[in-house]
């Protein structure tokens, strides 16, 4: 589960809570959010430890709580994630979306999108344009980093083992995830579900480390606006390739038109990385940060794509994670695709 | 605020939900298999002689008359009629109708598992859940003494090497079919339990009684243990506060052993290796 997008509207008084129930000392950083550097009282807010003015804060301790004051002036898809030991922290989930949206009136923004994805309360400005919105963050794992906390009870061999003996510059993560799910799970939890002629909001958000090159099939979005801010709309480009580095964010235009650019038409498009990496499971592929873009009329009762391609129960199974599953496991022909008779 | 569950206590939950069997000397009762909602049955026994253990031959399934379990009247702590440790001397008790079991707190007269909440008495800044100052154990005539703990919980109490949250004990000891007040003082600003398993679990859901306090502040809550020698678990449910210290054990009759990883008291089954390590070279 990625953090979830939080969504506030602009010029809202917020105060915002850390409640440290971990074991390791946190804070927030407002990444992109407009907030003051200090509080009224002195205390901080930007949530990082080395800079911060007051003690009070500038490591939220286990047990402890602290709380962030601001009043953000500028809208956009922001940022938050913990500022303690980043490298790490971040690396393993401590980032989401602060989303910050036009002030309107009767404006009841949705504050939590818990496991992201679909946006079920727009605000009042993004629904005037969009038709849907959907929250995309993409995460990758590596699993060196994360079996750390799995080898030791003692905090403090825990810390060292993640901060001093793990080479963060040697990193390489095996596991790549939309929404906090990879593919096949991607396609019950994170679709992106569309209807002809419509305008739809990707939010789609770098909460890893690598690069990304998302590609959507059937479709050349626009981007509207980069790491929040609104690009000038008469020279907004559109691609069929989304680059995103670490933390960055792209806002897309989605245009369901037909016209042979925006869209060729409805169907079941896939929409992937094409970082080839990124779209396995611990270098099984297909994997990763797969989904699709899926038409209302190509959708089955249960709200699963109707597509009549490869079986899909083989991603269900240990071997094709062991990757001892026949590469072409559902053909026929299992002389010339099957796995090798190594006695023969 | 819901109790987040281990493994080990969802499998427990789902055993209890298929083979609650309810027995007494008079007139005895089984209702095996029925859903949760009708389990609810009336259980007489005026005499605690569960040990003779011919009950279970004579257990029949009876049918409820219809509207006196379900409707979130009673839970599986519910309309029970059970020998009360005052006044009661040992006869069946009069359960008021409609009411939830004997001693349990429920807000406003909701109880009980029916309504999938198992005994909570809870708000916002905390719960009690499954208390239980009147219906004895069957292995117990009578309580024995009336005992009261305070227990102090928070990062300031992880005294022990390797810790980061802690109570301020870790061990507490009991006589057989003590009633057992716990007052719990939660000194963190986070989330804090004082959850304990093993207790009879046909008083006690899930064999559970469970303290919570959200933040600083307490609360007080009371059980009644039954005759034979238990060490039980208590810890704090909050994701990886148990491993990091908020563990402790809680001795009937002088207990049936120590727990592992108890702070202070026992080592853990797959001990850390305080061998320093090197950085990786990969």
């Amino acid at each position: 589960m990625p953090s979830p997008a939080i969504r506030v509207e602009q010029g809202d008084k917020i105060e915002l809570v850390l409640e440290n129930t971990h074991y390791f000392p946190h804070t927030i950083h407002l990444h992109g959010v407009d907030h003051p550097y200090m509080q009224e009282d002195g205390s901080g807010n930007d949530g990082v430890p080395q800079t911060f003015p007051s003690p009070e804060g500038a490591m939220v301790q286990p047990g402890e709580s602290f709380t962030y004051r601001f009043q953000p002036r500028q809208t956009g898809t922001m940022v938050y994630h913990c500022h303690v030991q980043t490298g790490t922290h971040i690396l393993m989930g401590l980032i989401g979306m602060f989303i910050i949206e036009e002030n309107r009136p009767n404006n009841w923004v949705q504050t939590f999108n818990v496991g992201d994805g679909h946006v079920r309360h727009s605000s009042v400005a993004i629904k005037e344009v969009y038709d849907r919105e959907y929250d995309l963050q993409y995460i990758g794992s590596d699993k060196e980093l994360h079996n750390i906390i799995q080898q030791y009870n003692d905090p403090r061999l825990i810390a060292e083992a993640m901060n001093q003996h793990y080479k963060l510059a040697d990193r390489k993560p095996e596991y790549f995830t939309l929404n906090g799910k990879s593919f096949p799970y991607t396609i019950p939890e994170s679709l992106v579900i569309v209807a002809p002629n419509e305008k739809v909001k990707l939010r789609m958000f770098n909460g890893g480390e690598d690069m990304l090159a998302m590609h959507t099939h059937g479709h050349k979005a626009t981007i509207t606006h980069y790491d929040g801010i609104e690009h000038n709309p008469s020279a907004q480009i559109t691609r069929d390739i989304y680059s995103l580095m670490g933390a960055q964010r792209v806002d897309l235009e989605l245009n369901t038109t037909n016209d042979g650019l925006h869209n060729y038409g409805e169907g079941v498009w896939l929409f992937h990385d094409h970082n080839e990496f990124g779209i396995t499971t611990d270098s099984a592929m297909p994997g990763g940060n797969v989904s699709v873009i899926v038409y209302e009329s190509f959708l089955t009762e249960n709200g699963l794509p109707r597509v009549n391609g490869t079986d899909l129960t083989k991603f269900f199974t240990n071997e094709y994670y062991d990757r001892t599953y026949p590469v072409w496991g559902t053909l026929e022909n299992a002389d010339k695709f099957g796995i090798v008779d190594r006695n023969q | 605020m819901g109790a987040t569950f281990t493994e080990e206590e969802i499998v427990m939950k789902r055993l209890n939900k298929s083979s609650s069997i309810l027995v007494g000397s008079a007139v005895a009762t089984a209702s095996v298999g029925l859903p949760m909602a009708a389990q609810c049955s009336e259980e007489l026994f005026s005499t605690n002689d569960l040990a003779s253990g011919y009950m279970l031959a004579e257990a029949e399934t009876v049918k409820m008359p219809e509207g006196k379990c379900g409707e979130g009247k009673c839970g599986s702590m519910g309309k029970t009629k059970a020998p009360v440790a005052e006044g009661g001397k040992g006869e069946a008790a009069k359960m008021a109708e409609g009411k939830c079991g004997a001693g349990m707190k429920m807000g406003e007269g909701s109880c009980g598992a029916d309504m999938g909440m198992a005994g909570m008495d809870m708000d916002e800044k905390g719960m009690v859940m499954n208390a239980n100052s009147d219906t004895l154990p069957r292995d117990c005539k009578k309580i024995s003494e009336d005992v009261s703990f305070t227990v102090k919980a928070g990062t300031a109490h992880a005294t022990h090497n390797g810790t980061i949250f802690g109570f301020d004990s870790n061990e507490w000891n009991v006589k057989p079919c003590s009633r057992v007040t716990v007052r719990f003082i939660n000194e963190d600003s986070v989330r804090h339990q004082w959850m304990m398993h093993g207790l009879p679990k046909y008083i006690y859901p899930e064999g559970m009684f469970h303290l919570e306090v959200n933040g600083p502040g307490e609360r007080t809550g009371t059980f009644i243990v039954a005759s034979d020698a238990k060490t039980m678990l208590v810890h704090c449910d909050i994701s990886q506060h148990m491993q990091k210290g908020m563990k402790g054990q809680f001795k009937v009759n002088g207990g049936s052993g120590d727990l592992p990883s108890i702070p202070g008291i026992s080592g853990s089954i797959y001990p850390d290796s305080y061998k320093r390590m090197k950085p990786s070279k990969k």
